[in-house]
């Protein structure tokens, strides 16, 4: 039974040549391994960078005092971001608002409501300022009052004095300070608007930077009653009774702990010199400094003791590299191959001014504070949207005695700031996505190839086997005959195991041909050989019987005679199927009326066969049939001798002659149905093959001459004289299990359609 | 005088049996063994008959080419065919070559000696004028018995004696069917039913050949043939 393959040579090459995907798996670890140690070369530049420039930092004392604030903690500071260009001083926030920089917040614990929001920027010397008050009522300064500042006000402390920062009314404002002799006296270098908004007022001030260096104190006082005698902040004359007033930040508070104070006038001026307020800026020495180190690619940061930035350069920007970006979906494929980090992002100091190093579980609090030297990992590498940042860090460390803090006895080196490297991971990318794309496109090629020659091979492999076994089934028949081998058997010059099958395969078939053609002709070359002593046997018998015998001997003879008899029927059954193989081949065919000859057939057996009821249904039609009736009639003999055989007696057997209409042509159906024991399911194909009985001699009727030299041919006969009328036969058992049928269809091809 | 009757069988047991048989009858007989003795036999003796084996030892063919050869010496010769072969080939080229009849090694003694009698017969009818009651006609058709000739519309037709006691049976009795059965005793011969078919096929070919019109023959389908003619 031939099979068709679930699982083809072609798939399984196929699937064989997926193997080869291993190529790409291999060159991308291959690319991640590389990566990696490019990645730790540039670590290792980067820093190298940065301890020299450390080392060369902390070589020149007035490069890193600048850096060094050992009096005063990261709360006592206000960053000044730096300013690209000059604020417009009005009051309103319009320029701050783009440059995104994260403002102090001060908060009031008395008074939730009452809070500010403090930014610095510098500008070529210039210190801008913009102060976002909510206050909820507001109070105005009364011009006619004797003091500095009669209500709502903002005190600036420098080095030199105290500044109040009020107005009557929103505005311009006129910043006024007490001098030596006590007098009212205008400071004309600070300017500044007074800006209402909803929820309180804003200022915004310029002033100028050296006023400010080295203190800067910022305290902005809400007046909480009108009229209330106030008092001169400054100088301080003891009141009889508390301030209603609240003072927000001494930046030396961290707002969220701020504790709230009663104050007094005195009070105020205590606190304010309690607090050490420093105004962080750039620093420009430090900037030249770094200047010198920076090359393309590299981004130079100092950070002073407590995290502030202090200084940059340089830019991560890499000219040549950005000229060589690879298309898009190489970029896509690159990352999805080799980008598994689990990099956080980095922290952007240009809006807070500090760097965080990493985000910590407590990132929530304390995020306006920078971090100690130490506190900044050496080397660490960010995802910073579709590139890698790497930074490392190097402490500027110099000696305890040279900063004049006595921590001990021994001098300990003593870190003043962080130098800070970063770099992007272009130019390794670069490095890497050249290799990338070499990798991808050659084991791209080399799979395809790969893939293609397997499947091309499979498929010249499939088509060579499916070749012999094509010419295998070809070669021999349904029946078992083997046609012709030479002309149908692929020549076998190759010289592999597929040739060698091939030859050894039609070396078995031509034995089998062989075999089966000396089967074949064994019965009539057997019934040949033996027809000659039989002669012998007989023509010796028929003289014995001339002569004179006694009543026993001629007994005996008799007896010889008879199984002489026998032996010739049997020859002649065996040679039978081969005379009418002969027969069929010798035959003529004619014009004829089917059913005429069903008829006469009928009646025929009718008489013949006593026993059996013989029925004949034709249904009307054009039975005009070319072909030819003698064998016609040899067939319908054969198949009802199998039924009378079969039937018991008194049963029914029926021809049935009908003629179907079909589009490819039209067909004369016989059935022949006799009742009877019914045929075994598995053998209805195999009926039709040459010596095959499945006789169970259970009812015979009358022994007929024939009915012991039975050799299975009957059927056989049946099926050649089918075959020559081009018509199909097939044996089934009857739907009410009655008995079985034998059907024969006879086709009346086209060119015979009788005009 | 008796008649001299040749066998030419290699088969030495067939051909002694057959001497007894035919010795038995009163004939003379000779026994040859192969071709160059029969030939030889021939040219020194005359014969009546000659009963030849196809197989001759190692020639297969060898008893047709003897067939050719005597009938070429003696057109005359009632030339009988004997073989274990029954291939309708080897009948049909056996008759072509003008052998009288063509008998299967099965046939028992009277079939045989049944043969050679009508053979006999049938020369000395040759040699004598045509009766007239020995005559039968149905239509067209006219056998002569004794003679075993047939003649169609005064054309004759050669038949073998097989085939000439075939048609006189089905036409001495015209429309009657006479089954194989029948007409086998009427031949003398035992034949299997695909034997008589051919013959019959020949019959009808060997009239067809004289009249394109001839189905005096017809079949009845599971019984047999009858003669049916045209005029009737």
């Amino acid at each position: 039974m031939p099979t068709v393959p679930t699982v083809s040579l072609r798939t399984q090459l196929l699937l064989v040549s997926l193997l080869t995907l291993s190529l790409p798996w291999a060159g991308c670890q291959y690319i991640q391994e590389m990566e990696a140690s490019l990645r730790h070369g540039q670590t290792d530049a980067m820093q190298a960078t940065a301890k020299a420039v450390a080392a060369r930092l902390a070589s020149e004392p007035n490069l890193w005092q600048p850096l060094d604030h050992p009096h005063t903690s990261a709360a006592q500071h206000l960053y000044a971001h730096p300013l690209s260009a000059a604020g417009i001083v009005d009051g309103y926030n319009d320029e701050w608002e783009g440059l995104e920089f994260t403002p102090r917040v001060f908060q009031s614990s008395r008074n939730p409501q009452f809070n500010a929001q403090v930014l610095a920027g510098i500008h070529q010397q210039t210190l801008y300022l913009l102060i976002r008050v909510n206050d909820p009522k507001l109070h105005y300064h009364h011009p006619s009052r004797a003091t500095l500042a009669s209500g709502d006000h903002i005190i600036v402390r420098t080095a030199a004095t105290d500044y109040i920062v009020a107005t009557s009314a929103p505005g311009g404002i006129e910043v006024k300070y007490k001098d030596a002799n006590n007098q009212r006296q205008r400071e004309h270098r600070v300017r500044g608007q007074w800006v209402e908004h909803q929820h309180g007022y804003q200022v915004e001030l310029s002033l100028p930077l050296d006023m400010v260096q080295p203190i800067f104190e910022l305290g902005i006082v809400d007046h909480l009653v009108q009229d209330a005698p106030t008092i001169d902040p400054i100088t301080g004359s003891p009141a009889s009774q508390p301030w209603p007033v609240d003072l927000i930040g001494t930046i030396e508070q961290p707002t969220d702990t701020y504790q709230p104070i009663h104050l007094n006038p005195s009070n105020i001026a205590q606190q304010l010199s309690a607090a050490k307020g420093q105004l962080i800026t750039p620093l420009a020495p430090l900037q030249a400094a770094t200047q010198v180190f920076t090359r393309e690619g590299i981004r130079l940061r100092i950070l002073d003791q407590q995290g502030w930035l202090v200084a940059s350069s340089g830019n991560l920007r890499s000219a040549q590299v950005q000229a060589q970006q690879p298309p898009w979906w190489l970029r896509a494929l690159y990352e999805l191959a080799l980008t598994d980090n689990s990099w956080p992002t980095p922290h952007d100091s240009t809006r807070d001014g500090f760097i965080e190093p990493i985000a910590t579980t407590d990132s929530g609090k304390n995020n306006h504070l920078g971090r100690s030297p130490t506190s900044i990992p050496a080397h660490q590498w960010y995802q910073d949207g579709r590139r890698q940042l790497g930074r490392s860090s190097a402490v500027i460390e110099v000696n305890s005695d040279a900063t004049g803090r006595s921590i001990s006895q021994y001098p300990e080196p003593v870190a003043v700031g962080t130098v800070l490297v970063e770099q992007t991971s272009d130019r390794v990318l670069a490095l890497t996505n050249s290799a990338f794309t070499r990798l991808f496109l050659f084991t791209t090629g080399a799979t395809l190839l790969a893939t293609f020659g397997l499947v091309g091979y499979a498929s010249w492999l499939s088509w060579r086997i499916r070749r012999i076994n094509r010419a295998a089934t070809a070669a021999v028949n349904t029946d078992g005959h083997i046609g012709e081998l030479e002309s149908v058997w692929p020549q076998h010059e190759w010289q592999d195991e597929l040739g060698e099958l091939s030859g050894n395969y039609q070396h078995l078939l031509q034995r089998l041909q062989g075999y089966t053609d000396y089967l074949r002709t064994l019965t009539s070359k057997l019934s040949h050989e033996l027809r000659t002593p039989l002669a012998i046997v007989r023509s010796s018998l028929d003289n014995l019987s001339h002569s004179q015998l006694d009543k026993q001997a001629l007994t005996y003879t008799e007896r010889a005679a008879d199984g002489a008899e026998r032996l010739s029927r049997l020859i002649s059954a065996m040679s039978e199927a081969s005379r009418v193989e002969h027969s069929i081949q010798q035959a003529d065919k004619e014009w004829f009326a089917l059913d005429d000859l069903c008829q006469q057939l009928t009646a025929a057996y009718a008489d013949a066969f006593a026993q059996h009821t013989f029925n004949c249904v034709i249904k009307p039609a054009d039975y005009q049939f070319w072909g030819a009736p003698d064998l016609l009639v040899q067939l319908l003999d054969k198949l009802v001798d199998n039924a009378t055989d079969f039937c018991p007696a008194e049963g029914c057997i029926t021809l049935e002659l009908l003629r179907h209409s079909r589009k490819s042509g039209d067909t004369l159906t016989l059935h022949l149905s006799n009742q009877g024991p019914l045929l075994p399911e598995h053998l209805q194909d195999q009926l039709f093959d040459s010596l095959v009985s499945i006789r169970s001699k259970t009812t015979s009727s009358a022994p007929t001459t024939n009915s012991d030299t039975h050799m299975g041919l009957g059927l056989y006969i049946v099926k050649l004289i089918t075959q020559y009328h081009r018509g199909r036969v097939y044996a089934r058992n009857l739907d009410d299990g009655s008995g079985v049928c034998f059907s024969l269809q006879l086709p009346i091809l086209p060119t015979q359609e009788k005009e | 005088m008796a008649r001299h009757i040749a066998i030419i069988e290699d088969e030495q047991a067939i051909a002694d049996n057959y001497r007894d048989a035919f010795v038995r009858q009163g004939y003379q007989v000779s026994h040859y063994r192969d071709r160059p003795t029969a030939l030889q036999g021939f040219a020194n003796q005359h014969h009546d008959l000659a009963v030849i084996d196809i197989g001759l030892g190692e020639d297969v063919e060898g008893g047709f080419e003897l067939c050719r050869e005597l009938r070429s010496q003696a057109p005359n010769l009632p030339i009988v065919f004997l073989t274990a072969r029954d291939d309708e080939f080897d009948v049909i080229s056996g008759l072509r070559l003008g052998a009288d009849d063509y008998l299967t090694k099965d046939i028992s003694q009277a079939h045989m000696l049944a043969r050679i009698v009508a053979l006999f017969r049938r020369v000395d009818a040759l040699s004598q004028p045509v009766d007239q009651e020995e005559l039968l006609e149905r239509g067209p058709l006219s056998l002569h018995t004794a003679r075993m000739s047939a003649s169609w519309n005064q054309q004759p037709v050669d038949l073998t004696v097989t085939e000439f006691w075939i048609v006189h049976a089905l036409a001495k009795r015209p429309g009657h069917v006479k089954n194989r059965q029948q007409l086998m005793d009427a031949a003398n011969v035992v034949l299997d039913d695909n034997t008589i078919t051919s013959h019959v096929k020949r019959i009808r070919r060997k009239f067809s050949a004289l009249d394109q019109q001839f189905d005096a023959v017809q079949t009845a389908y599971g019984m047999g043939y009858r003669w049916q003619s045209r005029n009737d």
